[in-house]
């Protein structure tokens, strides 16, 4: 492989650019590589080989990080920000930032938990953000910064969406990352805490805060109250 | 099922359609990322060093003026334009006109009506009601006040809901508390007058008379009319019957109440009158728009697409009856019914409870609408409303079907419990 190749990024002796990462990742599996570079690796690759080879900056290592777990980062960044038009930027940084940031990675094998938890860490920095520009924003204007289209049809459930997702984006940054997991993903309680490296406790508390403070604004909204769980259903996270 | 269940799972289903759909991921690929990783702390310090103090200061001057001018209320003329201050509103001819403003307090202009808006500021607006009849409904705050001048009265409110009007002509003021209080005061009272809930105050400049009464009910006369002036004519007409009105004399009051009235006939309100209020969320006050302009002359005359929204808004101010005229009016006025059906069915599933009509409205909504849009809900709901009514056969049927075309839909759960039994 020579050094002269798109990916000749991962080589130490040049930071990885914008347009490099770009190149890396928008080749589709099988496909021949640019500059006659052909790819290095299988996709059964192991997790923690892959690690070695992404910490080895190897040619080919930082496409195959993106195909397989793509789809699992959009999911959780969808999850955690709802259907936001940032959201593919927001795949992007938090692959830059797994692969900045991989020589930390103490344990190769634990390659997916690592990946999850950098895209929910890129997404909570982006509700952060997000909440405060809007807040900022409404200094100069008395408008309610206009939601993201939905891509849903129907009126009565495009309605009942934003409702959800305008009370969701009242939520803090934490709780709400954890209850979307919890309630919209359906993700254990552990695998939650592992994610957002906390502890069980407190994602209990997140969630439990999350959903009083949830269910209380929905229980006023005529069009999501009769969604409301019984009060015995509202113990358990 | 749980109920909150369905909200999660049909947002977790939109979401993966999105993802489907959007393609996130070709999106990052092809992503142009903010640099915000690639700009090393070197390259941002001095940035930031001259940054902080600007953007302090920014904040610092946008703080101060917003507290003086931005958070002055805004408001939406009855065209749906912005407000201007100063400007002379002018009520459409065919119905009552909403006057909305941003803290979500409401004037309902009667036909004919004028009114201008001469001053806004955090705390309220003044308001001149230069001719006909106003129905407000103004949202308490610890801190609001509230002016509306009529002909030579002042009205100062806090919060509250009322009727006003001013006949120019007969230089007769008069005004109906429905909730809350306020303080009137003018050129033909002695003294400024509090006037409470269920009172009415009349007062007849030319005839030096001022009248004080308390009605019965809290808003309904005793034929259960609404006394609202906007069931009278904006130029003068009397307000409704004053049969049921106790009449409490004042110091210089005299005489009985007026006895009489003449209601104005019905009319049929612009296209999408009530839209901006149901998109608002306003439900109640869109229901109350349409009724005061005779909610059976609108199912009866208005279009099916309005039908639909204010069969939703009455839906959601929990008033199933007027939903379900609205709704069933919207029927013959759409192609296949629209979705009415399917709000048909939703209003007998939710409201109601009575699961065998929900069943068949979901199924004629399916029957209906081959294309719609909301199909999969609809085919979801029709198997658990018909296993609910009990129709364990009927539930079967449609949990087959449901999971031959929706296989990995928000209630495939269901059906696959529906199909193999308890």
């Amino acid at each position: 492989v020579s050094r002269s190749s798109a990916f000749g990024y991962w080589y130490p002796e040049r930071r990885p650019g914008k347009a490099d990462l770009t190149a890396a990742i928008e080749r589709k599996p099988g496909d021949p590589a640019r500059r006659s570079v052909v790819r290095l690796f299988p996709s059964t690759m192991t997790d923690s080989a892959l690690a070695q080879a992404l910490k080895a900056r190897e040619p080919g290592s930082a496409e195959l990080l993106f195909d397989r777990y793509g789809p699992y980062t959009e999911r959780l960044i969808v999850r955690a920000v709802g259907l936001d038009p940032e959201v593919p930027d927001l795949i992007h940084e938090a692959f830059t930032r797994t692969l900045e940031g991989i020589g930390r990675l103490r344990k190769s094998s634990t390659l997916k938990g690592w990946v999850g938890s950098v895209a929910l860490f890129t997404a909570r920095a982006y509700l952060r953000n997000r909440r405060s520009r809007r807040r900022w924003l409404s200094l100069f204007s008395s408008e309610e910064v206009p939601e993201p289209a939905a891509v849903v049809a129907s009126p009565e459930v495009s309605r009942t969406l934003a409702r959800t997702y305008a009370i969701l984006d009242t939520l803090p940054a934490d709780e709400r990352i954890a209850f979307a997991l919890r309630m919209v993903d359906g993700m254990e309680l552990t695998e939650i805490a592992q994610l957002t490296g906390v502890s069980l406790a407190t994602v209990k508390r997140r969630i439990a805060r999350a959903r009083g403070l949830f269910w209380e604004r929905a229980r006023r909204d005529p069009m999501l109250q009769e969604h409301a769980p019984r009060e015995k259903d509202m113990e358990e996270p | 099922v749980n109920p909150s269940d369905r909200l999660w799972e049909t947002l977790r289903d939109e979401q993966d359609r999105a993802r489907e759909q959007a393609r996130y991921l070709a999106g990052a690929k092809a992503a142009n990322p903010t640099g915000r990783v690639e700009a090393g702390p070197r390259r941002t310090v001095w940035w930031g060093l001259v940054a902080i103090p600007v953007v302090a200061a920014v904040a610092v001057v946008t703080t101060f003026w917003r507290s003086r001018v931005a958070e002055s209320l805004a408001f939406t003329a009855p065209d749906g334009q912005t407000g201007r201050i100063g400007a002379w509103i002018a009520a459409s001819p065919e119905g009552p006109s909403p006057l909305t403003f941003s803290d979500g307090s409401l004037f309902l202009l009667s036909p004919g009506s004028r009114m201008r808006v001469t001053s806004t500021d955090a705390d309220g607006a003044r308001v001149v009601l230069e001719r006909g009849q106003a129905s407000a409904s103004v949202v308490h705050r610890t801190t609001s006040h509230w002016v509306v001048d009529v002909g030579p009265f002042q009205v100062a409110v806090v919060g509250t809901r009322f009727d006003v009007s001013w006949d120019s002509n007969e230089e007769v003021f008069r005004l109906n508390l429905r909730e809350g209080s306020v303080l009137v005061s003018g050129a033909c009272i002695v003294e400024p007058r509090p006037v409470a809930r269920g009172h009415r105050l009349r007062v007849s400049c030319k005839g030096a008379s001022e009248e004080l009464l308390e009605t019965r009910g809290e808003d309904d006369g005793p034929d259960g009319v609404r006394p609202s002036p906007l069931a009278a004519d904006a130029t003068g007409a009397r307000p409704a019957t004053d049969d049921g009105v106790v009449n409490v004399p004042t110091g210089s009051s005299r005489g009985h109440a007026e006895a009489s009235s003449r209601a104005i006939a019905p009319k049929v309100l612009p296209s999408g009158a009530w839209h901006s209020l149901v998109a608002a969320g306003r439900y109640r006050e869109a229901l109350e728009l349409a009724e005061r302009a005779g909610f059976d002359e609108q199912c009866r005359r208005a279009g099916g697409a309005d039908l639909l929204e204010l069969g939703d808004a009455a839906r959601y101010a929990g008033t199933a009856k007027e939903a379900q005229l609205a709704y069933l009016a919207a029927r013959s006025k759409l192609p296949g019914g629209g979705r009415s059906a399917y709000a048909l069915g939703l209003l007998a599933f939710d409201r109601e409870r009575d699961f065998g009509a929900a069943a068949r409205w979901f199924e004629a909504y399916l029957a209906e609408q081959p294309d719609g849009n909301l199909r999969q809900e609809a085919a979801g709901r029709a198997m658990e409303a018909w296993q609910r009514a009990g129709g364990l056969d009927r539930a079967r049927g449609a949990a087959l079907e449901y999971l031959r075309q929706y296989p990995n839909g928000a209630q495939a759960p269901l059906a696959r419990q529906v199909v193999n039994g308890p």
